[in-house]
């Protein structure tokens, strides 16, 4: 009974660690994608890669988000994934992205985010 | 004095788990109706901050629901604990919430038919000594101490959770488990949970002694004088 609960519990914490794993490799993918796009250039893709108000922000004042959106600085390489609920946080070598899980995607909700001590980020890219 | 009905089936568990079954019903509704209205506040949420609404089984398996969980049913198990624990050792005269004045202390093997001084009836553990009896002798504090910290670790480990998840939508760096637990955050939810709980007792205590509630084992017998101690009706 002993040793069925222990291996009963092992499954569980695999299960959910593979959960988790899983989960950060959708955010890994849709953040560099968004880097690699705006690093190509390709502003209509990199929009594409935005929330609904993140797209919304950059737009305002009658600003061209394809145009304004490769403006940002290269990102660089991955260093830190974290996801908690459906938001999470990639931290690369030159830039700071935070994202939100709209449905089955995950979508930029700010870049090009600047560390503020004892505040929230600064970014130019928010929504 | 008039002997009890013999029930059998549903009808005599039912008269014999009455207040067992009444309070377990009560807690299903409640954790059901805390569902719902946390869904609607959950959903709330998430269209102010421009995500899309969550299902009614994705809620209950989310961090906010855990935490909101949890952090109650600890702050219950801890009152449960401290007032089995101390209600060993501290009195209330007047109160029948209290043991009789004099009585503080684990009293003696005889009173607690412990050991040689166990009946035909008593537990088989109460026969015992050593280990054995020193462990059931404290069971039921041990028990709620143990779910107390549990459900407290639960807490702290969902509300870590559901915090970064506030944390990013914020903008900002989500922390660490030991940061969580020296959060505002953690401490606001426990302590808020905390300070009814004790207040609740306190009352109890308190206003036990002068008020009555005819037929309630919580209660003194109407009739019996404020000063008298341990008595219930």
């Amino acid at each position: 009974m002993r040793g069925r609960a222990v291996v009963g519990a092992a499954f569980a914490a695999v299960v959910l660690a593979a959960c988790g794993s899983a989960r950060d490799a959708e955010v890994r993918t849709a953040a560099t994608a968004f880097a690699a796009a705006v690093a190509d250039g390709d502003g209509a893709a990199a929009c594409a890669a935005l929330t609904p108000e993140a797209r919304r922000g950059v737009q305002s004042f009658g600003r061209d988000c394809a145009a304004t959106i490769v403006q940002l600085p290269p990102a660089g390489i991955v260093e830190a994934v974290q996801v908690w609920g459906d938001s999470a946080q990639v931290r690369f070598a030159g830039d700071v992205v935070f994202l939100a899980e709209l449905g089955d995607e995950w979508r930029v909700r700010a870049a090009g985010c600047r560390a503020r001590p004892g505040a929230p980020y600064e970014c130019a890219v928010e929504g | 004095m008039t002997g009890v009905t013999e029930l059998t089936g549903a009808r005599g568990f039912l008269r014999d788990n009455g207040l067992w079954t009444c309070f377990t019903l009560l807690f299903l509704a409640t954790l059901a109706g805390q569902s719902v209205a946390g869904l609607a506040e959950q959903n709330h949420q998430q269209i102010a901050d421009g995500l899309i609404p969550v299902s009614w089984a994705q809620y209950v398996t989310s961090s906010d629901f855990a935490t909101d969980v949890a952090e109650n049913w600890q702050s219950e198990y801890l009152q449960f604990f401290l007032y089995i624990v101390v209600t060993v050792w501290l009195v209330q005269r007047g109160s029948p919430e209290s043991k009789k004045v004099g009585d503080a202390g684990l009293e003696s093997a005889r009173a607690q038919r412990i050991g040689r001084f166990a009946g035909p009836d008593s537990p088989r553990p109460a026969r015992s000594s050593g280990g054995l009896l020193r462990l059931y002798a404290n069971s039921l504090g041990l028990v709620m101490g143990v779910i107390f910290g549990a459900s407290w670790l639960a807490q702290s480990i969902a509300g870590r959770a559901a915090y970064n998840d506030q944390l990013l939508r914020q903008l900002e760096d989500p922390v660490s488990w030991w940061g969580y637990v020296g959060s505002a955050d953690f401490w606001n939810r426990t302590l808020q949970n905390w300070q009814s709980e004790f207040l609740a007792v306190a009352s109890m205590v308190a206003l036990s002694i002068y008020l009555r509630q005819r037929g309630s084992p919580e209660s003194k017998p109407v009739g019996t004088a404020h000063g008298a101690t341990g008595i219930e009706g």
